[in-house]
């Protein structure tokens, strides 16, 4: 998840970065070229005719790098605007869709962006886009057939898409992407035109020049023919990443990518085509609007990665083993949602306390932390982890989750535990943690409490390792235990059984003797 | 003045710079954390708001469920009366339950259910709870990038000299005081 959104922030400035170069190159070849083939005639400059035409070229190319920035600098302030106009959106206050205000609003809090202006276009075909230069003037625009079409779910999944396009600044890089675009065609207009307006002088003169300065000449014009293809195709492949980089974004924001992978799959199962779009904003959209374009969609000229792609990345995510094709472990977060939000999403509050009947975490007015005051977590001496689950040992039960071997029973405290005789792994059985824990020697009496949690990142990383206990159980999780940046172990949602590589239990008893901090 | 004087100057201001740089970034993230933290007090306040309204407008349907509408009401008054932290927790705990409680009764009310009011307000109420999980998730990813920063060169050095501390994150787990085990294998 993370890794994929830097794969794409890197994937996009080299893109860029590229792009620069090309200018760059495209520039430095035209100039040089320009002035080998100059060189020779100015001191003579028998033809006023022939300078004039140049001065008035040049004069030409300022003028047209001059309308070039205006039209930039337009597309900056006004382009969100002209936008908006253009596919007929209107703006929308919270009484006509409260909904889909609401969603925006959590979708924005998540991202810590204010909210963004709402709009709705009034079109039968599903799709959505998100425009303006900066979060403060953010506007995000559905359409009316979208709306209809979506579970809350998925209009989150949407709506987080445009929410991380904002906040990815994407509008803005597009922006700079274009004007750099342009400036490699411009540049390589005026080459043409240069040669062009000196008729057939070069061909003429060409005998004079040495040979590195024809050798330059060719080069240039082959640049200037092939650069400002190559430029829209780099821009092209900016617009590609910065649309996975969203979706990565946005199954980041809601951590349910699910939901995004559903509202992409029934966009692209409706046949309807967008009246409003066209080869202008098409770019600007959730999906292609331009159905054709879809086909070919991983082709060189699209806007938009193959939707189907998007879809198998969001599926992957959402399944938490990336690349594991064979995964059958059930789309677990699924259930829980559902059950959690059920009759009203109560389930969210729960998990912001912490479940009443455990003690959980509980949540210290915003101003006693602010006032710089140690909050003291209330603790439930009762609060147990769930007793473990009846182990029956089953196909892939009793197995190393890391390298598949058989366990052996040892045991710690007295307690018995599993170990593994080929990597020095140890499986604490569900419950058995704590319990543990509390048997040992009381040796520390300053041991920090907060010592001991898992240390959740927000986004649980889902291992492949399985749990030796619970056949048939969704991968083990990967947590980290205790401060800071903790100590990472696995553990089985299901049993709450946890998993120590070799050393890593040691590690973990060795920094409790040191309240828990990591120290050397 | 000499080649090495120059030098010197430029090294200094642009140490003064990146020294700048680095202490304004701290202290920007170190607001950020706060402000997210703020985000979190307002959404629970505003379920608070929420549910006077939601209970008149049960009332008037389910008058048999009298002590469960009261249940509401009071374990509202008790998570905006609650004081200390424990309290809070406790008290916004028994309002979410007692909020499950009255849900689960007014589906047996048809006509309730139908109300255009009741399902705005449900509505509004889902979506505070999201609001809640997802500023408390804002908040949390700005303290591990807040602490991240404390602890990478060079942010660490300025971090130490003008005294930053870590924040802490919202943990969602239960935190338990737990001894240390002995551990041979």
């Amino acid at each position: 998840m993370y890794k994929q959104i830097a794969a794409n922030v890197r994937a996009s400035w080299i893109l860029i970065i590229l792009t620069c170069l090309l200018l760059a190159l495209v520039g430095f070849a035209v100039g040089t070229a320009t002035a080998a083939y100059l060189a020779p005639h100015v001191p003579v400059s028998k033809a006023g005719q022939s300078a004039a035409v140049r001065i008035g070229g040049r004069l030409g190319l300022v003028g047209a790098g001059v309308l070039a920035i205006v039209m930039s600098l337009v597309s900056y302030y006004a382009g969100d605007r002209c936008v908006l106009a253009a596919s007929r959106a209107k703006k929308i206050r919270k009484r006509d869709h409260p909904r889909l205000f609401n969603v925006v609003e959590e979708m924005a809090i998540a991202a810590g962006i204010p909210r963004p202006e709402v709009y709705v276009i009034n079109d039968s075909a599903p799709n959505a886009f998100a425009t303006g230069r900066n979060p403060k003037t953010a506007k995000v625009a559905i359409t009316t057939g979208l709306l209809t079409k979506l579970n809350r779910d998925e209009l989150q999944g949407v709506m987080a898409h445009e929410v991380a396009h904002i906040r990815n600044y994407d509008v803005l890089f597009a922006t700079m992407l274009g004007v750099l675009v342009g400036a490699v065609a411009l540049l390589c207009d005026m080459f043409y035109r240069g040669t062009w307006y000196s008729g057939g002088r070069w061909t003429r003169h060409r005998g004079r020049l040495g040979g590195g300065g024809g050798f330059l000449v060719v080069l240039a014009f082959l640049l200037a023919l092939v650069a400002p293809l190559l430029a829209r195709l780099l821009q092209l492949a900016v617009s590609r990443r910065r649309e996975y980089l969203a979706d990565a974004s946005a199954a980041l924001l809601t951590r349910y990518p699910l939901g995004l992978a559903s509202a992409l799959r029934k966009i692209s199962a409706d046949p309807e085509v967008l009246e409003v779009a066209n080869r202008a904003t098409q770019h600007l959209y959730i999906v292609n609007p331009i159905k054709p374009f879809e086909k070919r969609a991983e082709s060189l000229f699209s806007t938009h990665p193959d939707i189907n792609d998007r879809i198998r990345r969001l599926e992957e995510m959402g399944h938490g083993a990336a690349g594991l094709p064979s995964l059958t472990a059930p789309p677990a977060p699924r259930g829980d949602r559902a059950a959690n939000r059920s009759p009203l999403g109560v389930g969210g509050l729960e998990q912001v306390l912490g479940p009443p009947d455990q003690g959980g975490v509980g949540l210290p007015p915003a101003t006693a932390l602010l006032a710089g005051k140690t909050v003291p977590p209330p603790r439930d001496p009762s609060a147990e982890l769930p007793a473990p689950a009846s182990s029956a040992p089953g196909l892939d039960a009793e197995a190393c989750p890391r390298c598949r071997d058989g366990l052996r029973e040892v045991s710690i405290a007295g307690r018995p535990v599993k170990g593994c005789d080929s990597c020095g792994g140890i499986w604490i059985g569900g419950g058995h943690l704590p319990e543990l824990l509390r048997l040992a020697p009381r040796k520390l009496t300053a041991t920090d409490g907060r010592f001991l949690n898992f240390v959740g990142h927000g986004w649980d990383r889902v291992s492949r390792r399985t749990c030796p206990d619970c056949p048939g159980a969704p991968p083990l999780v990967e947590k980290r235990l205790g401060k800071d940046q903790g100590i990472p172990v696995d553990v089985c949602k299901q049993c709450q059984g946890v998993w120590f590589d070799d050393g890593e239990l040691s590690m973990t008893v060795a920094r409790i003797g040191r309240g828990g901090k990591t120290g050397s | 003045m000499h080649t090495g004087g120059w030098i010197a100057i430029t090294v200094v201001v642009l140490l003064v710079v990146v020294f700048v740089g680095l202490y304004n970034g701290l202290v920007k993230l170190r607001m950020r954390v706060k402000n997210a933290w703020a985000q979190i007090d307002v959404q629970l306040k505003r379920r608070h708001d929420l549910i006077p309204n939601l209970v008149e407008t049960c009332r008037g349907y389910m008058a048999h469920e009298r002590e469960t509408l009261e249940a509401v009401t009071k374990a509202r008054q008790q998570a905006v009366d609650a004081t200390r932290i424990a309290d809070r927790a406790q008290a916004e705990n028994f309002l979410t339950q007692t909020l499950r409680s009255l849900f689960a009764v007014s589906e047996a009310y048809p006509d309730l259910k139908a109300n255009q009011n009741m399902l705005a307000l449900q509505e509004e109420l889902t979506s505070t709870e999201n609001k809640i999980a997802f500023a408390r998730q804002f908040y949390n990813d700005c303290v591990l990038t807040y602490n991240t920063r404390l602890q990478v060169v060079p942010s660490n050095l300025i971090a130490g000299l003008f005294n930053f501390k870590p924040e802490e994150m919202f943990e969602l787990e239960e935190e338990a005081q737990r001894e240390a085990p002995q551990v041979k294998f």
